[in-house]
């Protein structure tokens, strides 16, 4: 370290900027992290329902800084010959160029197309595929989950999944009516059209909410200095010696375990992640079914 | 239990490595673990292609994975970025300031466990270059069926498909004769996992892997000691 540094020449920001790692650990040897965190927290979290009315469902997820925002549109598909029975459900991650210095706009960056295909694997086992059929054989429901990375301040796969679980629970397929010459309406036109329809053959279905199978939640833990950080920063995130991700569902069954890192990690850190990833979950989804219930859309109210 | 090949739950599939196969790279290795095959090819230290790619303090690594048919998409994205912090964590990076070192893996042939095999093929072909590592790096895939209540080592893609749960664990192992490893310690490198486990479920996963992993680093570690006796 610098003499100047020692000497106390050096403001506490300039210290930070020089110093990243010196910054860290005076820090985490008190148990604090440098936005006043004990190690264990998770930074606050708010969930924004509705936020893009142009979509069939949206939220903004911010955990501390961290900003996602998902969106999910529905169309009506012609079903794929190989799996007559099944609609689509297609995931995708984009970090704007504004999100970080480092992000460039063109190519989707390694980052995104990481979390694009871990959250397709974890939501592809969430929504089953087949309720999303209308008519089997002819036509299916193509959902397209589309999450913007807006402030990338770490930990992004619990943001973006939180994001695409809140939008996705609050999801409603609009009601479909197919006429006998096979002409497919939803909304409020397909509704109409099933009035008109009664008695006869019924073709198409009501407005339905769409079946989650559970509802996973996600915790990104680092190993700093043989300390567990959970929900890191996008300044600590370089820093760290490892890294993993842990997705658990409400029952507590691992969806994913994603670790890397320079350092190899013990067994006992595994399970604290684990443990945390538990711990956190139960806070996420409390939080999750609040805003449901909020704007009206929880499942509860849905049955009654 | 016996599996639809033969093998016990816990045994890997037959093992080849072959080395020096491409003679315009630095290093080269085709690793084979039953009908999965991987390509890998090492150059480097080398110049960097791109100035904004140098790093002033240590060497960087480039990983490029292609896939058997076909172009390169998320799959493969998430593949290279998960082998690149692997080979980051074995290569002594420090010692080749600004210098690039890249690693090219070609799938020759996919029978399940690719991201494994893909991995330890990196791993010998850097040996083969010669680029300083620290220790070796081994993975090993492994799969949790529900119907049979068992775990299997190193499955087949028709194993994996009929499985609840995959997962691919790579670990620095332990060595014969020193290395950084621990003995006791589990010391998982990166993980990856798909499907629904319990947590015990996982943590017995990881654990077969990582004996798995000894395993396949011992005859790592025999087969360098063959290519080049005089190193001993």
């Amino acid at each position: 370290m610098a003499a100047a540094a020692a000497a106390g020449q050096v403001d506490a920001d300039t210290f930070r900027r020089l110093y990243p790692d010196d910054y860290l650990r005076k820090f985490v040897e008190q148990g604090l992290r440098p936005d006043g965190r004990p190690l264990a927290a998770a930074r606050p979290t708010s969930i924004g329902l509705g936020a893009v009315s142009t979509t069939d469902a949206s939220a903004l997820v911010k955990v501390g800084s961290t900003t996602a925002l998902a969106g999910v549109k529905c169309e009506v598909v012609p079903a794929l010959p190989e799996a007559p029975d099944a609609g689509r459900l297609v995931v995708q991650v984009e970090m704007a160029p504004l999100c970080s210095a480092t992000t460039r706009p063109g190519r989707p960056s390694e980052g995104a197309q990481v979390l694009t295909e871990q959250l397709s694997a974890l939501l592809g086992s969430v929504v089953d595929a087949r309720q999303l059929c209308i008519d089997a054989g002819k036509v299916a429901w193509a959902v397209y989950v589309d999450i913007y990375v807006l402030d990338a301040d770490g930990s992004l796969h619990d943001a973006c999944l939180l994001a695409a679980l809140a939008a996705l629970s609050s999801l409603r397929l609009r009601a479909v009516s197919i006429d006998e010459s096979g002409r497919v309406q939803t909304g409020a036109a397909a509704a109409a059209a099933q009035q008109q329809q009664q008695g006869e053959r019924p073709a198409g279905q009501q407005e339905r909410r769409l079946a989650l199978s559970c509802q996973p939640v996600s915790l990104t833990c680092g190993l700093y200095r043989g300390r567990l950080l959970a929900d890191p920063t996008a300044e600590e995130e370089p820093l760290l010696e490892a890294q993993a991700t842990a997705t658990l569902d409400e029952s507590g069954a691992v969806l994913g375990f994603a670790a890397g890192g320079t350092a190899a990690v013990g067994q006992i850190v595994v399970v604290q992640c684990l443990e945390a990833a538990k711990m956190r979950g139960k806070e996420v989804r409390a939080m999750l079914q609040q805003a449901l219930e909020q704007a009206g859309l929880a499942a509860d109210a849905d049955a009654s | 239990m016996e599996r639809t090949d033969g093998r016990s739950a816990g045994q890997i599939r037959t093992v080849r490595c072959e080395r020096g196969l491409l003679t315009r790279a630095d290093g080269s290795a085709q690793w084979t673990q039953g009908g999965t095959c991987c390509l890998a090819s090492v150059t480097g230290p080398t110049q960097c292609y791109a100035s904004s790619k140098e790093d002033a303090e240590r060497a960087t690594v480039d990983v490029v994975f292609r896939p058997r048919s076909g172009l390169a998409g998320a799959l493969e994205r998430q593949y290279e970025a998960l082998i690149r912090r692997a080979c980051e964590a074995v290569i002594v990076a420090a010692l080749h300031p600004r210098a690039l070192i890249q690693v090219v893996l070609q799938v020759v042939s996919d029978d399940g466990g690719v991201l494994a095999c893909a991995l330890n093929a990196a791993c010998a072909a850097l040996l083969d270059a010669a680029v300083p590592l620290r220790t070796l790096c081994a993975a090993v895939s492994a799969a949790h069926t529900e119907d049979e209540g068992g775990l299997l080592l190193d499955p087949t893609a028709a194993e994996e498909a009929a499985a609840a749960a995959t997962g691919t664990f790579a670990f620095l192992p332990l060595l014969a004769g020193g290395g950084d490893s621990k003995g006791d310690e589990l010391q998982l490198l990166s993980s990856q996992t798909r499907g629904r486990l319990t947590t015990d479920q996982l943590l017995d996963m990881i654990e077969a892997a990582k004996q798995g992993a000894d395993r396949l680093a011992a005859f790592m570690q025999q087969s360098a000691r063959q290519a080049a006796p005089l190193a001993q």
